[in-house]
C-alpha cells in the first residue's frame, strides 16, 4: 500500500552533467589558431630560437615547447603562413609571453590575432542552476561576490576570470567563463560550484516541506539526518 | 484520521525520494501532487510498490506498473 516517487525540486535541471573525462576530452579537442605572417619555416625556427624556443620538426608540423617540457603546442604550416594550434584549455600567461617574445625577436607584430585578453577568451558551459538566488548564495559560499544584471544575469569575478550567467526563460543557466583561466580551473571551480547549489536546494526544500506543511496541518512526525548527509523527514497524513 | 505517512528524503545533491505509505489503492496517487507541492519539485519517476498491487488486484484487473518520466523543465 505504497507509492514510491524521484522528483527533482525546480531549482535543479535535468541535465547530462558532463562527466570530468568526457569534458578533458573535449577540452582536448578545443583548439585556437594564431596565424602569424611568417612564411618561411626557417624564419620560424629562427625566430623561435632567437626567442628562446625550440622548434621540433614533427612531420609537417613543428612542435615547440612551453615553460620548459610541461606543455608543448604545434605550428601548422596553412594557407602559406605558419599558425600556432594552442589548445584553449592551454595557459594563457604562456601563450602571451611567447607571443610576446617571438615579437620582440622578429621586431615587429607578427600574430594577426594578438595575445589573448578577457574579451577574446571565453567559454560556455551548460549548467544545473535554475535558481538566481541560489546560485547568488553559492557563489557567495564560495567566496565570490555576485552582481545581479538587470537582464536576470548574475556575474562573479573568481581570481583572473569573470563568470556570467545568463538563462533563457525558465530554463538553467548557461555560464560564459571570460579571462585568464585554464579550462580545467574552470571545470573544477564549476564542479565546486554545482556541489554548494545542490546543497543550497537541498536546505531550501528542506524549508519549504516544513513551512508547507505547517501550512496544510501535516504533522512532521519525526525528522533526521542521515549518515549520507540526506534529510529524512516523515509526514503524517490526516 | 488515516494511519498515511509521506516520508521524504531529501539528498545533498537536491534530489528527493518520497514514498506514500499507508493509504490504499489509488488513494496514495491522488496524494503525488501534494507530495509535490511540498517539495516545490515534479515527479520524475514513480512506482507502486508489491503491496500496492496486491491491495488494487482485489476484484479489479491487474493494473499496469506505472512507471513515469517526466522531462525536467527547468
Amino acid at each position: 500500500m505504497s507509492v514510491s516517487l524521484a522528483l527533482l525540486p525546480v531549482a535543479l535541471a535535468l541535465r547530462v552533467v558532463m562527466g570530468k573525462e568526457n569534458f578533458e576530452a573535449w577540452v582536448a579537442s578545443q583548439q585556437e589558431r594564431a596565424e602569424t605572417d611568417v612564411t618561411s619555416e626557417f624564419e620560424l625556427a629562427r625566430l623561435l630560437k632567437q626567442a628562446g624556443y625550440d622548434a621540433v620538426k614533427f612531420g609537417a608540423l613543428v612542435k615547440t615547447h612551453l615553460d620548459g617540457e610541461r606543455a608543448f603546442f604545434f605550428w601548422e604550416f596553412i594557407d602559406g603562413k605558419w599558425v600556432a594550434i594552442f589548445s584553449k584549455g592551454a595557459d594563457l600567461e604562456l601563450r602571451n609571453t611567447l607571443i610576446a617574445k617571438l615579437e620582440e625577436a622578429a621586431g615587429r607584430p607578427l600574430f594577426s590575432q594578438s595575445r589573448g585578453s578577457e574579451g577574446q577568451q571565453s567559454s560556455t558551459y551548460p549548467t544545473n542552476f535554475v535558481d538566481r538566488d541560489l546560485l547568488a548564495q553559492a557563489l557567495t559560499d564560495l567566496g565570490g561576490d555576485p552582481t545581479y544584471g538587470k537582464d536576470g544575469s548574475l556575474s562573479c569575478r573568481i581570481n583572473s576570470a569573470k563568470l556570467v550567467f545568463t538563462k533563457e526563460g525558465d530554463g538553467p543557466f548557461s555560464v560564459e567563463v571570460k579571462g585568464a583561466v585554464k579550462a580545467e580551473q574552470a571545470f573544477q571551480y564549476l564542479s565546486d560550484l554545482d556541489d554548494d547549489y545542490r546543497k543550497a536546494v537541498q536546505t531550501s526544500v528542506y524549508q519549504r516541506v516544513k513551512s508547507e506543511a505547517e501550512s496544510r496541518d501535516l504533522l512532521i512526525e519525526s525528522e533526521e539526518v542521515l549518515p549520507d548527509k540526506s534529510i529524512l523527514l516523515t509526514l503524517r497524513l490526516n | 484520521m488515516t494511519n498515511g505517512q509521506i516520508k521524504l528524503r531529501i539528498f545533498p545533491d537536491g534530489r528527493v525520494e518520497a514514498e506514500i505509505v499507508g493509504i490504499s489503492g489509488t488513494g496514495c496517487m491522488k496524494l503525488i501532487p501534494l507530495v509535490e507541492q511540498l517539495v516545490g519539485g515534479e515527479t520524475i519517476d514513480s512506482q507502486r510498490t508489491a503491496n500496492y498491487f496486491q491491495q488494487e488486484t482485489v476484484g479489479s484487473e491487474t493494473p499496469e506498473i506505472e512507471a513515469t518520466r517526466v522531462k525536467g523543465n527547468h
